[in-house]
């Protein structure tokens, strides 16, 4: 159960995954991300989205930033990976993925 | 796992590896338990990695693998240094717990911490680091603030500065630091606007906010060592 509920999270917290589903789409779904240009699925930019959908206070993922820790983690409870690199700014804009 | 793409050759050197040589803004990808297997296809989005519904794919991928240890003694999260702790803090949204120490109480605190940090009403929703240098943090903070505490920080909107919302000993009770956590975190969440991130970077822009990263901005989309793209340009 303690899995389910740890995918759970990765589920919840998608919201705050790098900027996709800010746009409020269905997991998995299509989307057209305004602005873009045909078939480039690059995803849409800080400056094309609005607010998250989650919460503020709400649970959202358990990263670990620091990649050893997150495999060391990963192989103590045999769990997949969940990879993802990002940066926390746009265009130098810091305080934003 | 989120590292950040810019912030080690390392980091980079593994982007490229899953990426095919090429290196991109963003990465993702599904891996086995000890990290050298790909489970999906990577790309720059989930949608890359999984076809179809995301939710169901994660749930194939994570019924595979059972789980062996007690999930409430997971490792406490940690990030490379303070500065990208507090900046992407700030772009979470989430508060930030600050541990400062000798590196001798900052291994037992990371052990007293783990019961806090996967409380099921904590768990997800602040973020930890640990530092033993009282100078990556001390000149970007204001509020109470010293060697061997337990800080909890508010960072400021472009996460470049924070401020202490409250300092307690290392040794403070589990019972106590779950308090203090849940009563600032729901003062946090009633009390701070969501960012609209359209606005944040526009305003950012405006007030010339920099932001600098150890490695050089930009993307290598063909793949061949260089960087080639460095953003759209920008609308005047």
């Amino acid at each position: 159960m303690r899995l389910v509920f740890r995918v759970s999270l990765f589920l919840y917290g998608l919201s705050c995954i790098a900027g996709l589903a800010q746009l409020g789409l269905p997991l998995g779904g299509p989307f057209r991300p305004e602005g873009r240009e045909p078939g480039l699925d690059r995803g849409p930019r800080p400056e094309s989205l609005g607010a998250s959908l989650a919460e503020l206070g709400s649970a959202g993922i358990v990263w670990y930033p620091i990649l050893q820790q997150g495999l060391a983690e990963a192989r103590r409870m045999n769990k997949p990976v969940l990879f993802m690199s990002v940066a926390s700014q746009c265009g130098g804009i810091s305080g934003v993925f | 796992m989120r590292i950040d793409s810019y912030e080690s050759q390392e980091a980079q050197d593994l982007v490229r590896s899953y990426l095919n040589g090429r290196f991109e803004n963003t990465a993702f990808c599904i891996l086995s338990p000890d990290g050298t297997q790909r489970l999906t296809r990577s790309g720059r989005g989930p949608q890359h990695a999984i076809r179809g519904d995301l939710a169901e794919g994660l749930e194939r991928i994570a019924r595979r693998y059972s789980p062996k240890q007690k999930a409430q003694e997971a490792a406490v999260p940690d990030f490379p240094n303070f500065r990208l702790g507090l900046n992407v803090a700030s772009a979470d949204q989430r508060l930030i717990l600050l541990v400062s120490g000798t590196n001798q109480e900052l291994k037992k605190t990371r052990e007293a911490l783990k019961a806090v940090c996967n409380d099921p009403d904590l768990i997800g929703r602040f973020h930890y680091d640990f530092e033993e240098q009282k100078q990556s943090w001390q000149k970007v903070l204001t509020g109470p603030s010293d060697q061997s505490r337990l800080m909890l920080i508010l960072p400021d909107e472009f996460g470049q500065k924070g401020k202490v919302l409250w300092s307690m000993p290392l040794d403070t009770p589990s019972a106590d630091i779950k308090s203090a956590l849940l009563e600032s975190n729901r003062a946090f969440a009633n009390e701070v606007e969501k960012k609209v991130y359209r606005e944040h970077v526009r305003k950012g822009r405006r007030e010339k906010i920099q932001w600098t990263m150890p490695m050089e901005y930009g993307e290598d989309r063909d793949g061949d060592g260089e960087i080639d793209f460095r953003g759209p340009p920008r609308r005047r």
